[in-house]
């Protein structure tokens, strides 16, 4: 219980920080970068395959009773709303989540964060809020890009692999798939992003030397472990809310 | 120290908003013991450096409510030397700081009073005493595990000790609680005065050297960008490394690393430096270069240096001031003049290499 208040108060400082003071634009735009642009190329593989797979096993589940122009639907409204954004939080946010735990608890051990505090220089404002910011940032940004890549990717299964009328699975589309679908789709990666981040800063910020080079392992793990459940449990609660 | 004793005479019970103030200085004799705690707010008391939980029983009831209602005003002015600017308050700061008993005399840069600090069941620091004036070098001696660290890192607030004081000027550093925010700003205010050559450098990886030497001045200084290089520039060559700014930390050598850390330390030059085992892990003319180092910053910069260390040639060679630290006590502490009619069997045995005496590795 005295981790979950630890964390609890290690999360509440971390939102003030955010927005007391925000950081440098450079910090921002390179931490942003380092965090989406070094994503793009892992999702865009896991993504397509997703879609593609969303495709096969629909299909083969409504040819059973015919209802395979609903294909469009299915893949559009359940990618969307919840496959996409939860497979880029969770592979993305594990990536940029371990970056994360990793390069805080590597700063903990060889007493760089410690230098920064003598030097009257928050390590909060400093080192968390701006990686914050990035994955808030970033995480929504590749929410958005996987919708767009997953819808293709179910397009061209279902079209080209498995011979779906093209007009039908484009009309289904359009009519299940809302705007609002893909802004909450949007807004799950901004709250997931946050969370991801969050977490993982809190792992790497509680390395100690005394932990040595086996405190970054362990804090990288939790990182994602942590990251990755709660993220589940987030997006049914996030899900239940919006839709249920 | 009496706390809450006898009822307080006029001039000190009223420090702040009192008649004595008014008319002058009050004498010593009236500042001093009998007298009970001045009766002024808690608030001032804290901003005095005196934090209201060791005030026994102070009379503070008659100027309550006009102290409350000026305490932030008092609490920036204490820290300037100023009134609070009503025209009807008296307060006379210099005369309220001099009253305030526990306070460390002016010209005392840290003072730790009865400082413990344990991990586990494991003593480290065992009610540690000590004063360092403003610029002198003190060494602190001790072997491995005595809480020489654990002293410096409990000196820049990065450790709460379990009982006891530490002042850095008039402020108490253990009575801060750095979740509040209040706290945690005067801690930062606090640490401004402080630069720290760490053990192993504890430069930014990601920056280069020249980098990591501008940070402070990036940070707490509104310096040009230009002016920062040739500040950074002079720092590098004090420390012999003129041509490193470019480099990165990983390029260097644990010798220049720590010469680095250290410009680093002197960047923003700062009132006292620690330094926490500079010669550790280096050849000896490279510790020798950076003993001189420290002697140079002391004499042109008027520095205070507390350097802890197991080199009896390095304290020797640099220090005012030798304390040593065995079992966690402070076993020795004073001018280094004293060791010639004192020195304690721990630290002689220190100074003679030998395996005989208290301190037993086995």
């Amino acid at each position: 219980m005295s981790t979950v208040g630890e964390f609890a108060r290690f999360a509440w400082r971390s939102l003030v920080c955010q927005f007391t003071q925000l950081p440098p634009f450079e910090t921002w735009v390179r931490q942003t970068y380092q965090a989406g642009v070094g994503s793009i190329a892992l999702l865009t593989v896991l993504i397509v395959f997703a879609g593609l797979n969303l495709s096969v096993q629909s299909y083969a589940t409504f040819e059973r009773f015919g209802g395979q122009d609903f294909l469009g639907m299915f893949a559009g409204v359940g990618g969307v709303r919840e496959l996409y954004p939860v497979m880029a939080a969770i592979v993305c946010g594990a990536r940029i989540g371990a970056n994360l735990a990793a390069a805080l608890a590597n700063m903990k051990i060889s007493e760089q964060v410690e230098a920064l505090e003598v030097m009257s220089v928050d390590p909060m404002r400093h080192l968390v809020a701006p990686r914050l910011w990035a994955v808030v940032l970033a995480l929504p940004l590749l929410c958005g890009y996987a919708n767009v890549i997953g819808i293709g990717a179910s397009y061209f299964g279902a079209v080209h692999l498995l011979g779906l009328d093209a007009g039908t699975f484009n009309s289904q589309i359009e009519q299940f798939v809302r705007l609002q679908d893909l802004l909450v789709g949007v807004g799950k990666g901004l709250v997931f992003g946050w969370i991801v981040a969050v977490i993982a800063c809190f792992h790497g910020y509680r390395a100690a030397k005394r932990d040595g080079a086996e405190g970054v392992g362990i804090a990288t793990n939790r990182a994602i472990v942590h990251g990755a459940v709660v993220c589940i449990c987030l997006n049914l609660a996030m899900s239940w809310v919006l839709y249920g | 120290m009496m706390r809450g004793g006898s009822e307080p005479t006029r001039a000190s019970a009223d420090p702040v908003h009192g008649r004595a103030a008014s008319r002058g200085e009050p004498a010593a004799a009236e500042l001093r013991p009998p007298m009970a705690w001045p009766r002024v707010s808690v608030a001032t008391y804290a901003a005095v450096g005196v934090m209201p939980t060791d005030l026994a029983t102070p009379r503070i009831d008659a100027e309550r409510a006009h102290s409350r209602a000026h305490s932030r005003a008092h609490s920036r002015a204490l820290g300037r030397n100023r009134g609070c600017g009503d025209m009807f308050c008296s307060a006379d700061f210099r005369t309220l700081r001099a009253m305030v008993p526990d306070v460390p005399p002016e010209g005392i840069a840290v003072e730790l009073r009865n400082v413990s600090k344990s991990f586990g069941t494991h003593k480290v620091l065992d009610d540690v005493s000590l004063s360092v004036k403003k610029g002198s070098i003190t060494v602190l001696l001790g072997p491995s595990g005595t809480g020489k660290s654990v002293l410096l890192r409990i000196l820049v607030g990065l450790m709460k000790p379990d009982a006891g004081r530490v002042f850095i000027g008039s402020h108490d550093i253990a009575a801060l609680d750095e979740r509040r925010a209040r706290d945690r700003e005067l801690m930062f205010d606090v640490r401004r005065k402080f630069g720290m050559l760490f053990q192993d450098g504890a430069l930014f990886d990601d920056i280069s050297v020249g980098d990591n030497v501008a940070f402070p001045m990036r940070m707490h200084t509104k310096m040009r960008d230009d002016e920062i290089r040739a500040k950074v520039q002079d720092k590098l060559a004090r420390v012999g490394l003129p041509n490193a700014a470019s480099k990165f930390p990983s390029e260097l050598s644990g010798g220049m690393r720590k010469r680095v850390a250290f410009a680093r330390a002197i960047a923003l030059e700062p009132e006292i430096v620690l330094c926490d085992e500079p010669s550790s892990g280096l050849d000896p003319v490279m510790s020798a270069t950076l003993d001189e180092l420290i002697m140079e910053m002391h004499r042109t910069l008027g520095i205070s240096f507390i350097v802890i260390t197991h080199d009896t040639a390095e304290a020797i060679t640099i220090a005012d001031t030798i304390g040593m630290l065995a079992k966690g006590k402070l076993v020795h502490y004073g001018p280094k003049s004293d060791l010639e009619h004192e020195c304690h069997p721990a630290l002689r045995q220190f100074f003679d290499r030998s395996t005989e005496g208290p301190i037993q590795v086995l």
